[in-house]
């Protein structure tokens, strides 16, 4: 397996020196390609802001991301826009998708910015995938909360790109969507190769995820390869009885 | 321990607008503006008022009595049409002698004689319109004058209790080859004491040595007119006063009754002169020139109430849309449990905050505006006194009162609006969505008002519905004003389908920013159409200024084409002040060979029926070479003795008919009997009303000024013009014009005025201008998860500043294009409405009608590029943390 990211000695501290909160504290991290990677943590750990930092989002207070072997702190706003539009694609836990623009424009949207053509036959593939083919031409608010994330995820993909980031996707939905989400997700990495790191602070959710790494305090507590929901659930009540 | 406010609304009114300074600024921005208006609006009539009234008073400054000789109906009335040019006055004067007499009436101190005429000073050197390193132009001759203002030539007052000029440099004039000059044009054209310079008084030019420059009762000279002040006797001869004064100024002893010796006076001849108190005159006269002055204010006003309207639409959709943005703060306050009634009253309270602020700072604004107005128009060479800028507490005062009420009242249906906010959207996560209702409500309203608009400007233009008791330009503006407003009310409800038409175009060229553009200016139709609505009324007004001037210049162009047949005219170059062109003229003309055919026009003021009236004198080929009517009679009959035409007008008014006897009272002749033989009618501003053959009689002969010549050449060649002009060259102040000349003539006098209605114009499109960079600032501010969002998915900066562009573009064009077609529509019935006077061409030049788009479209980008850097800086992690 091919490492795609690496964190090294990575720390982020926000605010000035009274007030200020180390969010991440010298975390190192590798990321393979075609792999699911679930991030946990209590609200608070670092999770969110881990995933800022790998996907260029936010500015790193000292250590580096190398993103197949290039600095992400080398690149300015434009190159590191670049990144983002071409090798990254994203899923918030909300507000996901522009209002004015039907799912199909908010799909093709990444390559739209970038003056490209969309590539159809995968698009095609990724839209049947979602189950949503039928509502390619609404808009967002007529869309139901899980409809709404899944156009978001087939958004995330349709570049093709080398990462998806998810923080909290399913977050604001039902078991049964959230179930059919993360499902998605899942085969998406299975059979289309796609990687993922998706932030998470639910058992469920992360049971879907081949990896888990577990944030406490801003640093790395665990580093679980394919765990069962289980494992996760018991790991989550020992770290928080500490 | 806790504060316990009386007031908390007023309170948290206070703070809101404390902790968000961008929004004062926003939302104050068009009061400034308006106020500002209103405000140097009132500044400049003032000081010019004020500057009249120390004119005035400084004319009679230390003068108790001023004796004049009594003028009959002479010199006023010139019947209703006739009369625009030169003509030589028979103003009575008053014998020298008179002073001494004068001067003997017990209880007067002193008594001097003033002599006043026309006089211009004439430098030599390079017409403006030459290139200084031509040789061929130092030895243009340039006519001296201030502006507009008329240019006089009067005697030095040695009396010591004359006051009105001062010398500042130099000395008094002494013999006839000394003058004085004023300072205005001293300083102007950088003569000083000891320069020789030439004058021209009567029709001779002679040199004559500086010895002074004067001041005028502390002023340069009285509005801006110069000056030539020569010794008494040397004025009395130049100024065609010899042995005469124009008027008499008076001094009476403290301990005198001034109304005994003013009758006193009045004795010595009580038929011939009129003695009239000179503290009463003065403030008569400048009364009487700020009455023609109002009609300048009334324009002013006009554009500070366009002004203040435009910025209405403006405060009143940045309100809405600063309320849209607090509405989870305001339905918090809800429930909370404040009521409906003071959330409505903590709006109204925050809009009175900014008015206040905005309104001061308009004040503040307006003073700085009205030195750019007055600078202006000096730039224009608009001639008007020089003095103080006077700001008079009233007019502050108004000012902000007009800003303050302004702002409330448009604050107060978003304070309504705002105050519906129902408690629980503090906790929904709302989206602003149109209502459709409304607007297709909105539509119904609008186009009936702009239906019953066009049936009131049609009904009168197609005769089939004439409202009562107003002119046909009245109506037209009705209609046009109701169809302006039923326009306004459609616009919010024709934006989407008008943003549609852009839709593909904007797609093609801009991908998916130009969509994401157009839709969001089809999101919030309501706000996009006012914030257009503000631009249109500039663009209205400027596109209706625009066509109605490119229509009048082809008017102009028609008519000089049409009327003037001949070659070249000659003319004298001041229509007002100058006396008109030395015969000598026309001889040196008609000895030319390339001269084929020459017509000479002279006029004189003769008494008709007890009247004054112009009787001119033309020669036969005048006919040849002006455009003329017959109406009755036949020239040949016209070319016999005792015969006299008639213009038509005249002949109407007075019951003229062909063969009727007229008598005239000619000045040099005593009365004569004529018989009408010709009634005809003049197509260009005719030179008198009545015309004798000018070989036929001798009296004319003896006139030394011509007031228009007409003349063909054998061909109109570079040549025969170089041949023309050393001729008329040595005639300062006669100007030579061929067609074209006549017509640039008109055409500059018409761009003139477009120039400063420009200037005015283009301040309702600078506070509309405000208005897109509000709506849009606040519609980026709204949006940020949005642009947070596309940024963070890979958008450049670049293109979301782009995003920000093309909105606003669209924003420019809508109100581009609608405004640009009402104006033309406008102007369009304006002329119709004037064809009766002759009006008959509609000329819309596309060049400028796309200039003012592309301006327009040009600046709404302009006024984008803040709200475009700040939608391109924003941070990424803020917009799309959910909160
Ligand atoms: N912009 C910011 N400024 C200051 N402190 C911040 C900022 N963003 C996050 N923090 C702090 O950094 C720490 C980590 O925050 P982060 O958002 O990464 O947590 P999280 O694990 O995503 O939590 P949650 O599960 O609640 O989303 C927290 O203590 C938070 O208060
Ligand atoms: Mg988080």
């Amino acid at each position: 397996m091919e490492k795609i990211i690496k964190a090294k000695n990575l720390t982020k501290v926000y605010g000035e020196d009274g007030t200020s909160v180390t969010a991440l504290n010298n975390v190192n991290l590798d990321f393979y390609e075609n792999k699911f990677t679930a991030i946990m943590g209590q609200s608070g750990s670092g999770k969110s802001t881990l995933l800022h930092c790998l996907a260029g989002l936010d500015k790193v207070t000292s250590g580096s991301i190398y993103v197949k072997g290039v600095d992400l702190g080398s690149l300015n706003d434009k190159e590191l826009t670049k990144i983002r539009r071409d090798s990254f694609g994203f899923v918030f836990q909300a507000f996901n998708l522009i209002p004015t623009l039907t799912a199909e424009e908010n799909i093709t949207l990444p390559s739209s910015i970038a003056g490209r053509k969309p590539n159809e036959e995968w698009i095609n593939q990724i839209v049947n995938a979602v189950d949503i083919g039928d509502r390619l031409n609404h808009r967002p608010n007529e869309l139901s909360g899980g409809q709404q994330q899944r156009v978001a995820a087939a958004r995330a993909m349709a570049t093709k790109p080398e990462v998806i980031f998810a923080d909290e996707p399913s977050g604001n939905l039902d078991s049964k969507s959230s179930k059919e989400l993360l499902t998605f997700m899942k085969s998406v990495v299975k059979e289309l190769n796609q990687t993922i790191v998706m932030v998470t602070h639910d058992p469920f959710a992360a049971s879907f995820a081949e990896r888990v790494i577990m944030l406490k305090d801003g640093e790395v507590a665990s580093d679980m390869e394919e765990p069962s929901q289980e494992e996760i659930i018991s790991r989550v009540t020992s770290l928080s009885d500490i | 321990m806790f504060g316990f406010t009386k007031r908390p609304l007023l309170l948290i009114a206070w703070k809101n607008l404390k902790t968000y300074p961008v929004r004062i600024f926003l939302t104050t921005s068009s009061i400034i503006l308006g106020v500002s208006v209103i405000i140097a609006a009132n500044i400049f009539s003032e000081s010019n008022k004020n500057a009249f009234d120390n004119l005035f008073s400084g004319v009679f400054e230390g003068i108790d009595l001023v004796v004049q000789p009594i003028q009959e109906d002479f010199a006023q009335g010139f019947g209703d049409d006739g009369g625009q040019g030169p003509i030589s006055f028979e103003f009575r004067k008053i014998s020298d002698k008179k002073i001494n007499e004068i001067k003997t009436i017990a209880g007067v101190k002193d008594a001097w004689g003033d002599v006043i005429g026309f006089a211009q000073f004439i430098k030599f050197g390079p017409r403006p319109d030459c290139h200084s390193y031509n040789p061929e132009c130092e030895r243009e001759t340039i006519l001296i004058q201030n502006g507009f203002a008329p240019t006089f030539g009067a005697a030095w007052d040695t009396s010591p209790y004359a006051s009105q000029w001062e010398i500042i440099d130099g000395q008094p004039p002494t013999n006839n080859k000394e003058v004085v000059m004023d300072s205005t044009t001293a300083e102007g054209n950088g003569f000083s004491v000891g320069d020789r310079v030439t004058v021209l008084a009567g029709a001779i030019p002679a040199t004559f040595t500086i010895v002074g420059i004067a001041e005028f009762a502390n002023t340069g000279s009285p509005g801006g007119a110069s000056f030539a002040l020569f010794d008494f006797r040397t004025a009395q001869v130049l100024l065609d006063s010899i042995g005469e004064v124009d008027f008499i100024n008076v001094v009476v002893d403290e301990n005198a009754d001034i109304n005994e010796v003013r009758n006193a006076i009045s004795n010595i001849d009580s038929q011939g002169l009129e003695v009239i108190n000179a503290q009463e005159a003065a403030a008569e006269q400048a009364d009487s020139i700020k009455q023609g002055l109002d009609f300048f204010n009334t324009i002013l006003n006009v554009f500070a109430g366009i002004a203040i309207f435009v910025g209405a639409f403006i405060i009143q959709n940045t309100f809405r849309i600063l309320l849209l943005q607090r509405t989870k703060e305001l339905s918090l306050l809800r429930a909370l449990g404040t009521s409906k009634k003071q959330i409505y009253r903590l709006v109204v309270s925050e809009s009175l905050y900014m008015a206040i602020i905005g309104s001061g700072l308009g004040v503040a604004l307006g003073i700085g505006l009205s030195v750019v107005v007055k600078e202006g128009l000096k730039y224009f060479d608009f001639g008007l006194p020089e003095g103080p800028l006077v700001l008079t507490p009233s007019a502050a005062v108004t000012g902000i009162i007009i800003g303050v009420v302004v702002t409330i009242f448009s604050s107060l249906l978003p304070a309504r609006k705002a105050s519906q906010v129902s408690p629980l959207e503090a906790i929904r996560d709302s989206q602003s969505t149109p209502k459709r209702k409304s607007l297709f409500i909105r539509l119904i309203v609008g186009s009936s008002v702009s239906l019953s608009g066009l049936a009131v400007l049609f009904g009168v233009l197609y005769s089939f519905f004439r409202a009562p008791s107003l002119s046909v330009l009245q109506q037209v503006g009705l209609g046009a004003s109701i169809i302006f407003i039923g326009i306004s009310v459609i616009t919010p409800s024709i934006t989407k389908p008008f943003v549609s038409i852009f839709d593909k175009l904007y797609n093609t060229i801009f991908g998916i920013l130009g969509k994401l553009a157009t839709e969001n200016s089809k999101r919030t139709p309501r706000r996009t159409a006012s914030t257009a609505s503000a631009l249109m009324i500039g663009l209205t007004l400027i596109s209706l200024a625009n066509v109605l001037t490119t229509s009048f210049k082809a008017q102009a162009e028609k008519v000089v084409k049409e009327v003037v047949l001949a070659d070249y005219q000659v003319s004298a170059a001041q229509i007002f002040s100058s006396p008109g062109i030395p015969t000598g003229l026309s001889q040196e003309l008609l000895e030319l060979e390339e001269v084929t055919e020459l017509s000479r026009t002279r006029a004189t003021v003769v008494g008709y029926n007890n009247r004054p009236l112009i009787l001119g004198a033309v020669d036969k080929e005048v006919f040849d070479l002006i455009k003329t009517v017959d109406i009755a009679g036949s020239r040949e009959d016209f070319y016999k003795q005792d015969a006299i035409g008639v213009l038509k007008f005249k002949a109407d008014n007075d019951n003229i008919s062909l063969n009727d006897r007229v008598t005239l009272t000619i000045p040099e002749v005593g009365k004569k009997d004529f018989i009408v033989k010709y009634i005809f009618d003049w197509t260009t501003q005719p030179p008198a009303e009545f015309f004798l053959l000018l070989d036929n009689h001798e009296f004319f002969s003896n006139e030394s000024l011509d007031t228009e010549i007409y003349f063909n050449v054998t061909n109109k060649d570079e040549a025969t013009k170089n041949k023309l002009d050393d001729i008329v060259d040595h005639y300062p102040g006669v100007t030579l014009r061929d067609q074209d000349a006549l017509i640039d003539e008109a055409n500059s006098q018409i761009q003139l005025l477009l120039n400063v209605i420009y200037g005015f114009l283009s301040i309702s499109i600078f506070v509309a201008l405000f208005g897109i960079t509000n709506t849009l600032s606040l519609s980026v501010y709204e949006r940020t998860r949005e642009i947070g969002l596309m940024r963070a998915i890979g958008t450049l900066r670049k293109q979301i500043r782009n995003m920000v562009f093309i909105e606003s573009s669209i924003i420019s064009i809508f109100g581009a294009i609608l405004g640009t077609g009402l104006g033309i529509f406008f102007s369009w019935s304006l002329i119709q409405a004037l064809e009766d006077q002759g009006f008959t061409e509609f000329v819309v030049s596309a060049e400028q009608t796309f200039l003012w788009i592309g301006i327009a479209i040009f600046s709404g980008i302009v006024a984008a590029i803040i709200p475009a850097i700040r939608a391109s800086r924003q941070n990424i992690l803020e917009a799309i943390s959910y909160e």
